[in-house]
Formats: C-alpha cells, structure tokens, sequence
C-alpha cells in the first residue's frame, strides 16, 4: 500500500507530494489544482510505469495532436512534463514507497535509440518514423536501465510503438497488481457484463446486490441478457433487468436512473480484484447525497476485505460530509481513511484524518 | 493576500461574539445585512474550548485565504494565550509571548493561511 506519492516536473506540479496515505483517500480541492493528475501518478505508480497507461491517459484527455506525416493523430506526451514543453532533455519523476520511475524525453541523444533498437535504421525506415528524440522510462516494469520508445514530431507516440513496448515489458507487467481507474462515466454495458461473469463465478454476486439495495431497497435480484435474442424495436439484444418488490415486471437498469447504473460499476469494481488499486474521478457523480456514508461503508470495507487502496476525487460538500458521517459511525474503521486537500501553493497535501475530518464537518470548515 | 476562491472566515465562541462581530461591522459602516454573502464567513463554533480544538484544523485546511478566531480574553489570560499559541505553532505560525493588545495577525508558512487571534 503508498503511504505517499512524489511528483516532480510531471503535469502541473514543478513538486508536490501526496503524503499521510491511508487504505481509502479522498483527494479534494478547487478546479485544475491537479487531482486527476495526481490519480494519473498513483495509476502509473501502481502499473510499474507502464507507459501504455499514459498513452491511454493522453487519448482520454484528448491530448493527441494530429500527424500530417501519417494523416491521423497520436498521443502526444509534451504534456505530462511540467509547462507542456519538451527541451532537449526533460524529465519528470513519480516516486512512491517502493518505486522510483523516471520519465524522460531526450532529443540530444539518439544513438540510446540505436542501442536498444540494434538496426533502428531498418526499424525507423520499415515504420517510416522520422524519430526526433527518445521517451524514456526507467524503473517499475521497464527496470532500472529503463526502456527507450522512439517519439516523433515533437511529442508524438505512433501507436505501432506500443505493440513493441507491449512485448518488451509483458513478463514484468505480469505480477503487477490490478489498478482500476473509473471515469464519472458509468461502464458500458460491455464492462458490466465483463465484470458480473466474474463476480458470480467467483459467487459474490450477492454482495452487488446488497451494493444497489443502497440506492433501490426494493431489489431482490439482477439478470443479464445474454444477448442471445434479437434485438428488435423492444429492445436491444443485451441488457441488465432488475426484480423488484411490488413491480409485476423486470426493469432494465437504463430506466431506474444513470445512479443506479454508476453504483452498479463501482460495486463491480470494488470486488473485482484483491490486492489492487482502484482510481475513483468524481465518485459521487450521478449519486445523491443521502447514500454518501453507506457508500463509503462499502467501499471501505471491500477495500479493506480485498486489500485494495482506493483514491477517489471530488467537488461534493455532500459527498466529504457523508465521509464525516462514516467516520463518525464507524469508529473501529476510522484509521482506513484520510481526506487529502491539495493546493496549487503547497508543494505538499493537507492530510486530514478522520478525527479531523469529523471536526471539519462539525465546525462547518471549508475543506474541499 | 487571498489567492482563494474560498471565502475567509471568523470563528467565534458563541452568539453573543457573533452579535458582537456583526455590529462592529455595522458600526464601521460594512452592510453586513446585504453584503453577508461576500465577506468572510462567521461561524459560531460553540464554546472556548471547541474554538482551541478546532484551531490548528482550520489553519490547515485555509490556504490561500483567511482564518480568524476571537476568544474571550478572561481567565487567566496567560493561560488562554498560551493554548492559543501552543496550537498555532504547531501549524507553523509564530506567536509571541504574550498577547498584543491591537490583536495578533500573522502567516503560516507551511499552510499558506493568513491567521488572525
């Protein structure tokens, strides 16, 4: 589990540091002052350093830029350097209890391409990249001499560089825990369906329902369509159908509102793994205020059943007082959580714990 | 200075203190009545001694703005000052010896919050 994270040069943070960790943390603060970023860290931390999991934050930001050598756009990785700039050598750190990883981009050396690519020049010609400098990514999964992955245009990853990273790294990435990172977005219907198989060949599926009755008391059960019917103007072929008391038929989950539908991911997720890390942006979204403390009871407690470190993110006064709430009647699971405030004028996060946190709340501080 | 988005706030005692606050403002030509929602917010805590516990909190979790407290300044008043500087210095604010009669305002260097007694 982190106790802390250390940022240097990446995102928006020349320095910071995400310190007093717990088992389950809530990062608060105003707009742009960098909790996704720090998410980012944590995930990339968790991940070993798997670089394809900043090219997958880059897409989902939209930070690609377009190629009008291949007609299409690549992710483009200036940004994940502090001031969105790459010079002829920048660097960026990420360092938590027990990784160091280095992300580097280098234009002035590109004989460290050569080295790692024996034969770069057929490589460059057969993927027609003009590499102008080299990514590299020392630590975690990449080991200590790191792996070097050829950068085009000035930032730009071509995606035909991944499925050679992906070989180069798949044994190391193979013992990493699972790190889930969850978007406000509610998981398509594809995931959930992923995700219930699992949970009910590993017979948890009662603990999903237990989860939703959160939100809907009345559920007694869920059925998946397998997708085996047609799909016809009554509906599509796949779907997600709840039974509950009083009802004469089966509701499918797009018509008990898009909370349902959230919760429903986020207890999915919450079981999944053992001894992993999942990532929540924006927990509360789409949820009502009134469910926050029996919501952070379940996250909390599967975390600590599971062994799993949650990092959640929010702008909700509801939602860090449904954390107070919890804290305050559950004394004997209070040591499991911190709320992290984070500044863009400190270089370190506030850690509350929940003794402070409950204080906050009944002293009416501003703490998000 | 306020950096901020977040309002300042005062915390007093009781609602007498509130009262006290609200008609210096008056006196001093603030229209608190109309102008409430723009200035800092005052916030009845309780009591003395829930002021002092919730002090070095508050501090932490005011960077970038402000963060007032008014105490009663009887019993003892060495002793009060001393539990008033006790908590603020172990949130990096440097408070002198003994209370200041104009009232005592000062940075934290580590929060970031400005702190008024």
């Amino acid at each position: 589990m982190l106790s802390y994270v250390e940022l240097e040069n990446f995102r928006g943070f020349e320095r910071f540091r995400l310190a007093g960790l717990s088992r389950v943390n809530l990062l608060v603060g105003e707009n742009n002052c960098g909790k996704s970023s720090l998410l980012e860290a944590t995930t990339l931390l968790a991940k070993g350093g798997d670089l394809r999991a900043l090219v997958d934050f880059a897409r989902q930001r939209g930070e690609t830029a377009y190629s009008e050598v291949y007609e299409v756009c690549f992710p483009d990785v200036r940004h994940f350097f502090y001031g969105h700039c790459v010079d002829d050598r920048s660097e960026a750190l990420i360092i938590g209890d027990n990784d160091r990883l280095q992300v580097s981009i280098d234009r002035t050396n590109l004989r460290d391409f050569e080295a790692a690519y024996p034969g770069a020049r057929s490589l460059e010609e057969s993927m027609y990249l003009p590499v102008d400098a080299v990514l590299l990514v020392r630590g975690g999964v990449n080991g200590s001499d790191g792996i070097i992955v050829p950068v085009i245009e000035n930032g730009r990853i071509h995606d035909s560089v991944l499925d050679l990273y992906a070989a180069k790294i798949r044994s190391a990435s193979r013992d990493r825990p699972y790190v889930g990172y969850m978007l406000p977005s509610a998981m398509t219907l594809d995931e959930i369906g992923r995700y219930w198989d699992h949970a009910v060949v590993t017979r948890r599926e009662m603990e999903v329902i237990s989860a939703l009755q959160i939100i809907e008391p009345r559920l007694n059960n869920i059925f998946f369509l397998s997708g085996g019917l047609k799909a016809g103007p009554n509906g599509g072929a796949r779907g997600v159908l709840l039974e509950l008391d009083g009802e004469s038929v089966r509701i499918p989950l797009g018509s008990v509102g898009d909370g349902s539908r959230r919760l429903l991911g986020l207890a999915l997720a919450l079981i999944r793994y053992r001894d992993s890390v999942l990532l929540l942006d924006e927990i509360d979204a789409g949820l009502h205020y009134s469910i926050m403390p029996r919501l952070w009871h379940l996250i909390v407690e599967t975390a600590r059943q599971s062994n799993m470190q949650v990092f959640a993110t929010t702008h909700s006064s509801d939602c860090v007082r449904g954390l107070a709430q919890f804290c305050r009647e559950h004394p004997e699971l209070q040591e499991e959580v911190s709320l992290q405030k984070i500044s863009c004028e400190l270089e370190e996060s506030v850690a509350l714990h929940a003794e402070e946190i409950i204080l906050a709340d009944e002293q009416r501080m501003e703490v998000r | 200075m306020a950096t901020s988005m977040e309002r300042s706030a005062l915390h007093v005692e009781g609602k007498d203190d509130l009262y006290a606050i609200v008609n210096l403002l008056m006196r001093h030509g603030v229209d608190y009545e109309n102008r409430r929602s723009e200035l800092p917010e005052l916030r009845e805590i309780g009591s003395c001694e829930k002021v002092l516990v919730g002090m070095e909190t508050a501090v932490k979790t005011s960077t970038g703005r402000a963060i007032g407290f008014v105490l009663d300044a009887d019993s003892p008043i060495e002793n009060r000052w001393n539990a008033v500087r006790v908590r603020l210095q172990r949130v990096d604010v440097v408070v002198p010896g003994t209370p200041l009669p104009v009232g005592f305002v000062a940075e934290s260097a580590k929060y970031k919050s400005t702190v008024g007694v």
